[in-house]
């Protein structure tokens, strides 16, 4: 582990987050997410897991990413839109977890980050990582798989509802009998 | 490591990536100079031949009139971002030259690199620069062109989006929707060649095509390749997001001046670069035909072929619908892409 950059890589991750939850235009904030995916890429790369960094930029920054910002644009924001909550309750709940969950997180780094594995031998290249997947963990990376593809199924499930086919149709017929009457 | 030393690391790759970024520019720059010539030919008209010997420096005056025209920023345009999306779409179509393996590399040169590091740094410094000329042969350099060629989308994106114009966002939308559909045929077809040699570095998937180029045992993964090539780069038959007869422009009808320049050159920049990875990946790379020995020259005349294959094809065939895009790149180019690639791991277990 570089020190030399892991720290203002750090600094620049938690900067580019904070950009992320405070900036006002939603399009800015998917920016900066891609910018904090970047410099994890970067932490990855300080790591020796150089395939797991390029993975990171082509995977979240290159795909997901953009995904995001094709529906952010697609749906209707407007600019003077502040996306900022007035309500007591859900701020002092919300400072309330966010600050138990650092103080989780905080503690768990503590304790953990001295005996820390090295990461570079198994992950560096796509041998040591296919080894991981295929040999040592090769069952839960298929359990992990099954339930991606279940999530998949569910979500194609749920977008064909039987009231939107309906609905679809009859908007196929509207537009027909409307060409038949013009 | 003292100062001195940090200073003359940078300083060596600092040369290195200054030497590749003109090369390439000037590349880009005779692109432009040949594609309107070409096309004038097939057009049966003359082109610009009149700026220099066969009109060599119309590219440069070109530049020159860009740089003096009015520099226009539309009403309600993103103060950051309009400007910013030039420069985001050119970055990446420059970094991705970084890991692409030129020519063998020159002994001269190399000795003497490895004897100054070696000098001044007391360091054996890794031989892979000795084998091939390149910035950065490094261990994922498949993974890396893919990544950076990723990264592409968000200038064209971000220019169309950024604008304020309802033909700028349709032509981003279309763009960042087109390169994402194709993107993953391109990335199967490559998975096969990384099947095939079993490593993600460039050097060495060049060096294993010696006897035999991977476009031998991997022609449909090099058609697929082609037309994500195509798509990829925005290139016609796949142009939409700049279909005149819809959007005006697309992404780029707000820019002028530089910003359009920047928007131009990030488009033939990236047209070189995805040539050089697949002459890296299908047509061997630096390595002559029949064993003719191995020159940068060799890599430079297959690269200028695909170049040439751009070009025609936008002189040949016209534009895609829109639903006819889409459904070509789901419907026939990614079952065909997975079809390769069982048939590569077929053949891989079989004959091995």
């Amino acid at each position: 582990m570089n020190i030399l950059l892991f720290y203002p890589l750090s600094a620049l991750i938690i900067i580019l987050s904070l950009g992320v939850i405070l900036a006002t235009n939603p399009v800015h904030s998917a920016l900066l997410l891609v910018g904090a995916m970047v410099a994890i890429a970067g932490v990855f790369l300080c790591l020796n897991c150089e395939f797991l960094a390029m993975l990171q930029i082509f995977i979240y920054a290159g795909a997901i990413m953009v995904l995001f910002l094709f529906i952010v644009t697609t749906i209707d924001t407007r600019k003077d839109e502040k996306f900022v909550s007035s309500a007591k309750f859900s701020q002092a709940s919300g400072i309330l977890l966010s600050g138990s969950m650092f103080f989780l997180f905080f503690f768990l780094a503590l304790q953990f980050v001295q005996h820390l594995p090295d990461t570079g031998r198994w992950l560096g290249d796509a041998k040591g990582l296919g080894e991981l997947f295929l040999k040592s963990y090769s069952l839960p990376f298929e359990v992990v798989t099954l339930v991606l593809l279940t999530a998949m199924a569910g979500v194609i499930v749920m977008s064909h509802d039987p009231l939107y086919r309906r609905r679809s149709k009859e908007a196929s017929k509207q537009i027909l009998s409307g060409g038949n009457k013009a | 490591m003292t100062i001195f030393e940090g200073f003359f690391l940078v300083a060596l790759i600092g040369i290195k990536v200054g030497v590749m970024v003109v090369c390439v520019m000037l590349c880009m720059a005779m692109m432009t100079l040949v594609e309107r010539r070409f096309l004038a030919f097939m057009q049966c008209r003359l082109g610009p031949n009149q700026v220099g010997y066969f009109g060599i420096l119309q590219p440069f005056a070109d530049g020159l009139k860009n740089l003096f025209k009015e520099d226009f920023t539309p009403a309600g345009a993103d103060k950051i971002l309009y400007p910013l999306a030039p420069i985001i779409a050119l970055i990446p179509a420059l970094t991705a030259f970084a890991v692409i393996p030129f020519g063998p590399g020159i002994p001269e040169v190399a000795n003497l690199l490895l004897m100054l590091e070696d000098k001044l740094l007391g360091v054996k410094s890794d031989l892979s620069s000795v084998v091939t000329l390149t910035a950065g042969d490094i261990n994922v350099g498949v993974l890396f062109f893919m990544a950076v060629v990723a990264m592409e989308i968000y200038g064209v994106f971000l220019g169309g989006w950024s604008s304020n114009s309802k033909y700028s966002l349709l032509g981003g939308l279309r763009a960042s929707a087109q390169m994402i559909s194709y993107e993953l045929s391109m990335t199967l077809s490559v998975l096969s060649i990384v099947m095939i040699s079993g490593t993600l570095r460039l050097g060495d998937i060049v060096h294993m095509q010696e006897r035999g180029w991977f476009i031998i045992i991997q022609p449909i993964g090099f058609v697929i390749f082609l037309i994500c090539m195509l798509a990829e780069t925005n290139r016609s038959p796949f142009d939409l997001p700049e279909a005149e007869s819809e959007l005006v422009a697309g992404f780029h009808t707000e820019y002028s001046s530089l910003k359009f320049a920047m928007f131009f050159m990030a488009e033939y920049v990236a047209m070189i670069g995805i040539s050089s990875f697949c002459t890296t990946l299908y047509l061997g790379g630096f390595n002559g035909p029949f064993g003719l020995g191995s020159s940068i020259l060799w890599f430079g005349m297959k690269t200028f072929l695909l170049l040439f294959f751009f070009i025609h094809v936008r002189a040949t065939l016209p534009r895609f619908r829109y639903d006819q895009l889409m459904d070509f790149g789901w419907k026939t180019l990614l079952p065909l892409s997975l079809l390769n690639l069982m048939l590569t791991g077929f053949f891989l277990t079989v004959f091995r």
